[in-house]
């Protein structure tokens, strides 16, 4: 068989696997030139924290040996994917992205991990992030003990956070799917920023035994990828109840596009303000165009508002407090000051003294925002609104910059990272454009369980675009 | 054994000292920089403020055993 071309470090899973098992390469050709590709470029970008070359190319001998026997899996049998440094894999450091945790081993191999192994993907690299998964707050895109996560398409700019490894090593192609996490924007945002396609899960979805706990009852694991089907394929994979997982909600997600309601029976709920004034002026022809590519889907169109609720807030307290219940010893032992951002290490300090009746106050308005949007689906299948303003900052801007734009006129659905994590819902971040150069991206954000909704939408508007397609100048 | 005034105040101070080092051990928020723990503290403070202006009827439970 022959090396692989170049092309496959941006074709998607199917077509991947289509490929292997046409036999046009193995799989152990196929794993070593993205191991070489990773240890590579991954670096290049500060996305790799450990490649795991030797027992990758175990693990594709054996692939090779099942497919020639025709003991086939399913998609993901033989595809290479990396995690982010939060989730443990039995064997090798997992370091959390931070110094004071650098060495740190577990016995076992994270739930999605043992899972992923089961359905024959071959991971190949731990992916950097940003330390604690930047909990509760960070100020500079270098809060991490692997430096800043620098964006393929411009290495002056921030890859997004704080799934930063996964974003870049995906965008790059590095690796073929990569999973994240998220508490409130750290699939979503690294997703946008690096114009891959990433799927933040339900709450209580996928099982996070074995994964850096930073808020209990907000962390969320999930695929971050080169297009929405590939999330999906992932995500059918990795979902599923889980006993040792106390948030586990005990449900599964099957992938049944075939089931999928027509866009025409879907009802998408947006708000043309965060269009025309909460979006960047660079970004606004892109989220406009997107706009005009969703309603050629012919799904129905329904001006919304977010409701009103002060989400960072809420948010921001929940983090702060939990995140600083969960990280307690690291604070007390003072070893909290080997961290590499000042105002996070302020802020976990500063979160053990959250008094009890705040955080009880804001889990219960958090009640009061789950009931409010679940009144808000009652009109809407769909909520749309950009992924992010605009496009990734600068290396050295700090993440706390204000903004210097005047306030919108309402405020639309401004804000629905933060609420959309409090209400658990979820949410696909889609390229739709560039902006400086740059990518930007769409949200579609789902009722709880019905990933295969928003699935079903991102797939048809990725039909119509090729921005998912895009690759950065370098590898071009 | 009665217990006394002094000995529930010796004994006092030897559970406090722990409980004091605890607090302090290795450094506590004044170790930060000043300008980082400030706009911590104040940012905290705004958070709680905004959270207090939100109406909430006293039968709203917390979401603690939170499903989506």
């Amino acid at each position: 068989m022959a090396k692989p071309p170049a092309d496959v470090f941006f074709a998607t899973i199917a077509e991947l696997s289509k490929r292997l098992r046409a036999k046009e390469f193995s799989t152990v050709e196929l794993t070593k030139a993205f191991c070489d590709r990773l240890e590579q470029t991954g670096s290049r970008y500060n996305a790799l924290v450990l490649s795991m070359r030797k027992e990758a190319l175990r693990k594709a001998h054996n692939t090779d040996a099942e497919i020639k026997r025709d003991r086939l899996k399913g998609p993901l049998q033989g595809i290479p994917y990396g995690v982010k440094d939060l989730l443990a894999v039995k064997g090798y450091p997992t370091a959390w992205g931070a110094r004071p945790f650098a060495g740190q081993t577990f016995p076992d191999d994270a739930h999605v991990v043992a899972k992923l192994d089961k359905a024959g993907a071959i991971l190949i690299g731990k992916l950097c992030m940003v330390e604690l998964a930047g909990g509760p707050s960070y100020r500079f895109a270098g809060a991490s003990a692997t430096g800043p996560g620098l964006n393929p398409w411009d290495q002056t700019r921030w890859s997004g956070g704080s799934s930063s490894g996964p974003g870049s090593a995906v965008a790059a192609g590095c690796v073929t799917f990569a999973l994240g996490s998220e508490t409130s924007g750290s699939i979503l945002t690294p997703s946008a920023f690096c114009g891959v396609t990433g799927l933040r899960p339900t709450y209580g979805l996928v099982s996070r035994r074995g994964a850096m706990a930073l808020a209990w009852t907000m962390d969320k694991i999930g695929p971050m990828c080169r297009s929405v089907e590939d999330c999906a394929l992932v995500l059918h994979e990795i979902a599923g109840g889980d006993n040792e997982d106390p948030g586990s909600a005990g449900k599964g997600f099957t992938y049944a596009p075939q089931f999928a309601r027509k866009p025409q029976e879907i009802t998408v709920g947006y708000a043309p303000v965060d269009f025309e004034e909460w979006s960047d002026p660079a970004a606004g022809p892109a989220f406009e165009a997107a706009l005009e590519v969703v309603k050629s889907l012919g799904v129905k169109l329904k001006v919304v508002e977010i409701p009103d609720f002060p989400y960072q807030a809420l948010a921001g307290t929940i983090i702060s407090a939990e995140g600083s219940s969960a990280f307690e010893d690291l604070i007390r032992s003072g070893r909290v000051d080997e961290l590499n951002d000042s105002r996070q290490i302020a802020g976990l300090k500063a979160g053990l003294e959250i008094p009890a009746s705040e955080y009880l106050r804001a889990m219960r308005i958090r009640a009061l925002v789950q009931a409010a949007f679940r009144n808000l689906y009652y009109d809407v299948d769909l909520l749309l609104t950009p992924s992010r303003p605009g496009p990734a900052p600068k290396i050295s801007d700090p993440l706390d910059a204000p903004s210097t734009r005047p306030p919108a006129k309402s405020r639309g659905l401004s804000g629905m990272i933060p609420a959309g994590n409090l209400a658990g819902l979820p949410a696909v971040s889609l390229p739709c454009g560039f902006a400086d150069k740059m990518p930007v991206a769409i949200s579609l954000v789902g009722r709880p369980f019905f990933e295969n909704e928003m699935i079903s939408i991102g797939r048809a508007f990725q039909a119509q675009t090729d921005w998912h397609r895009r690759r950065p100048p370098a590898d071009t | 054994m009665a217990v006394t005034r002094r000995s529930l105040v010796q004994m006092a101070a030897v559970l406090a000292v722990p409980a004091a080092s605890a607090q302090t051990a290795g450094s506590g928020p004044a170790a930060a920089p000043s300008g980082d723990a400030q706009a911590v503290q104040a940012q905290l403070a705004r958070n709680a403020q905004l959270l207090a202006q939100v109406k909430l009827p006293p039968e709203t439970e917390p979401a603690f055993h939170f499903k989506a």
